[in-house]
């Protein structure tokens, strides 16, 4: 799949996979470690020809982005090198990569800052998966002030995203929906006990969770109590053997069960019996073990909660659907950002620089002499416009050499143009003009 | 002045209206706009509101809280200012999708029926009456308020146990949070209504000495004890979750459809009117 650039877009191409493009196997060979990703970007950085260059690695993709003035070439030369250092062939798994260029290539960052290209949509860890991908770029020397504004930008746009819509909303996982359970429930749940019943692979996640969102004492229940006691460490946690249930669940407030018992631990009896010495206080249960480790009939007690694995998926789907229709909403922020994005790029051009410099300078001028026009006359006025516009040419005969020069010296020509703008305010200026525009446009509008 | 007062009370129905529809796009499409306009559009119709009982107040040269009417705007205007502590305190706007509309409908049935030349006997004059009746209204306040949560919290415990994850459960505050507002309501409301009986016994004894002939003391009488046995199962016999909020739901209930049925059958001494 390969898509190619827009006219008014830099040369920027990304090479990647994900989970749509390849299967786990695949994506599992190509994912990169911080130090191998390092050594990675500071060879594509040679081969490159000192362009700028970064990745993005997850264990659901890995992306490569690259400037660079010729894509098709430069995306060429990034397969050749991902072949030399993973077990892949180039041509053999092409299929398995996605090729964007251009304006689709800078899109396609915005959409994974977002969220919109996980596999669990809306997700917030890739936020720091591109600042991990970023600092390795800055830690091999791979990425110059375009890479850096380009993902700068794209992580604004992310956070935006979470911000200004509920695409980060809800729950998506077993554990956090556990979780958003007990604090429908509680509320906060700092003064708080749970149980975790099970300390395998589910459980540590769950014990994890709960810990993060502040629980107060946090039980562990295993029949191996070694396994108990190693989570319990983990998580400031107390180990329980499976003897001492039926007394923590007098004490607790929340249950979370996730073993793999062939029969319920959790009776009605042992329940109701921890009713009656907790007052009838609410009681939470959630019960992520397949086969079920709470017995459904407690269910039917006042004040007691149960959930099930099936009820935590209809609340995991209810919470996708949800994210699903706040798309078109990130789709616009995104749109908006980009287009920012490829505005501030086409400032990096001397042209359209020195014209704007010219410009706001020449304002300046006609600013000042029409500030003091009231004390001069005809002639004095002509003489001081005479004056003032050789002085302005002869001012800015070198900075426009300079400019024009910049465009071919590569990076330190950008930060040239890069400082230029940044000494004469020329973003706020445009950002200032920008806005008159905008005001006009809804003034007339309306 | 007059007419500033009918125009105040044709007006302030269509802004507890428009107020209304603000706090339900809150609720149902959880809109920015509206979660901004909402508790500003409610503080300015509520300011409008004592604008109005102000001038009422000056009009008429008394409490305008003698007649039924009277009462009920000032009922739906301790009740918005309640639900505004309450907003403020929980710091949650979704509940306003009951509360204002209730408020809505008590200022539209009292602007509707309001006579503001209606004479009342002279013995308002009192400031004890003053303390009286602020404390019942603010009492009768609260057991709304209670009572709103209490159905709440019925709402969100029974999609709690059936496993539904909709806006109930999404836009509601915790069970345990809908649970300590319910209470608190009903112990302020029972602390009203203590200052309102007592106080009312007192100014009663000089102006109407056999004023516990009246079925509408007695009711009241009746409404302080349902409250207090209801406080009273909760921290003495550990009753917990909707039995309680049924509890306070049963009382308010009891307590509108007994007072509205002692103002249709008995005479009582709490009508005003000359």
């Amino acid at each position: 799949m390969s898509l190619t650039a827009k006219s008014d877009a830099p040369g920027v191409v990304v090479i990647g996979t994900n989970h749509r493009q390849a299967p786990v196997e695949f994506r599992e060979r190509v994912a990169f470690v911080a130090d191998e990703m390092q050594r990675f970007l500071e060879r594509a950085h040679t081969v490159l020809h000192e362009c700028d260059c970064f990745m993005v690695s997850t264990c659901n993709r890995t992306e490569i982005y690259a400037f660079h003035p010729e894509p098709p070439r430069a995306a060429t030369r990034v397969r050749q090198l991902l072949a030399e250092f993973k077990s892949i062939d180039a041509d053999r798994d092409a299929k398995h990569f996605y090729e964007y260029h251009g304006r689709n290539a800078v899109e396609q960052l915005y959409r994974v800052a977002a969220g919109l290209d996980s596999l669990m949509l809306g997700e917030t860890q890739i936020l720091q998966q591109i600042q991990d991908g970023f600092d390795a770029s800055l830690r091999a020397g791979s990425v110059g002030v375009v890479g850096e504004r380009l993902i700068a930008s794209a992580i604004r746009s992310g956070r935006r995203a979470r911000a200004e819509t509920a695409i980060s909303h809800g729950a998506i996982s077993v554990a956090f929906a556990a979780v958003s359970l007990a604090h429908k429930v509680f509320g906060d749940l700092a003064g708080r006990a749970a149980v975790v019943l099970g300390a395998g692979e589910t459980g540590t996640l769950v014990a994890r969770h709960l810990r993060e969102h502040g629980v107060g004492r946090l039980l562990i229940v295993n029949r191996d109590i070694d396994r108990a006691r190693a989570l319990a460490a983990e998580v400031r946690g107390e180990p329980l053997a499976i003897a001492e249930l039926p007394t923590a669940l007098t004490q607790v407030d929340i249950v979370i069960t996730a073993t793999s018992a062939p029969t319920p631990l959790i009776d009605v009896a042992m329940v109701r019996a921890a009713m009656k010495a907790r007052q009838r206080r609410s009681f939470l249960f959630v019960d992520i073990g397949v086969p079920r480790d709470v017995h459904p009939d407690v269910r039917h007690i006042d004040n007691v909660f149960l959930h099930d694995v099936d009820g935590l998926q209809v609340m995991i789907e209810q919470t996708l659907l949800k994210r699903r229709r706040e798309v078109p909403k990130v789709e616009r922020i995104i749109s908006e950002e980009v287009g920012l994005f490829l505005d501030w790029h086409r400032g990096l051009q001397a042209a359209p620089v020195i014209k704007e410099l010219r410009g706001h300078l020449e304002a300046l001028r006609e600013q000042e002499i029409a500030r003091h026009a009231s004390h001069l006359s005809p002639e004095q006025r002509t003489a001081v416009d005479q004056v003032t516009r050789a002085l302005l040419n002869k001012l800015l005969h070198r900075p426009t050499l300079l400019l024009r020069e910049a465009t071919s010296q590569g990076e330190a020509g950008l930060r040239r143009i890069e400082a230029v703008r940044d000494a004469f305010g020329l973003d706020d200026e445009r950002a200032h003009a920008d806005a008159e525009a905008d005001s006009k446009a809804r003034g007339g509008s309306s | 002045m007059f007419w500033d007062i009918r125009l105040l009370a044709t007006l302030l129905p269509i802004l507890y209206a428009v107020t209304s529809l603000a706090y339900a796009l809150v609720f149902f499409r959880n809109d920015d706009l509206a979660r901004r306009v909402a508790p500003r559009a409610l503080l300015v119709t509520l300011a409008l509101h004592v604008v109005d009982m102000t001038l009422l107040a000056v009009h008429l040269q008394r409490v305008p809280i003698a007649t039924s009417f009277e009462s009920l705007s000032a009922l739906a205007l301790a009740l918005g200012i309640v639900y505004v502590v309450q907003e403020r305190r929980s710091g949650t706007p979704y509940t306003g999708i009951i509360f204002v509309p209730l408020v809505f409908l008590c200022q539209t049935f009292a602007s509707a029926f309001m006579n503001p030349n209606v004479e009342v006997k002279p013995v308002l004059q009192s400031p004890l009456f003053g303390v009286h009746i602020a404390a019942a209204l603010l009492g009768y306040s609260a057991f709304a308020v209670s009572a709103i949560f209490g159905l709440l919290y019925v709402l969100l415990y029974h999609n709690l146990k059936a496993h539904r994850f909709g806006i109930v459960y999404e836009r509601l505050p915790s069970l345990e949070v809908l649970s300590a507002m319910n209470l608190r309501a009903a112990a302020f409301g029972l602390g009203c209504l203590s200052v309102a009986i007592g106080v009312g016994a007192l100014w009663s004894l000089q102006v109407y000495p056999q004023f516990w002939r009246d079925p509408k003391v007695w009711l009241s009488v009746l409404a302080w004890f349902i409250y207090a046995i209801c406080l009273l199962v909760r921290y003495v016999a550990g009753w917990r979750g909707p039995r309680i909020a049924y509890f306070t739901i049963a009382g308010f209930l009891l307590v509108v459809f007994s007072m509205l049925a002692a103002n249709r059958l008995f005479h009582s001494f709490h009508d005003f009117r000359m």
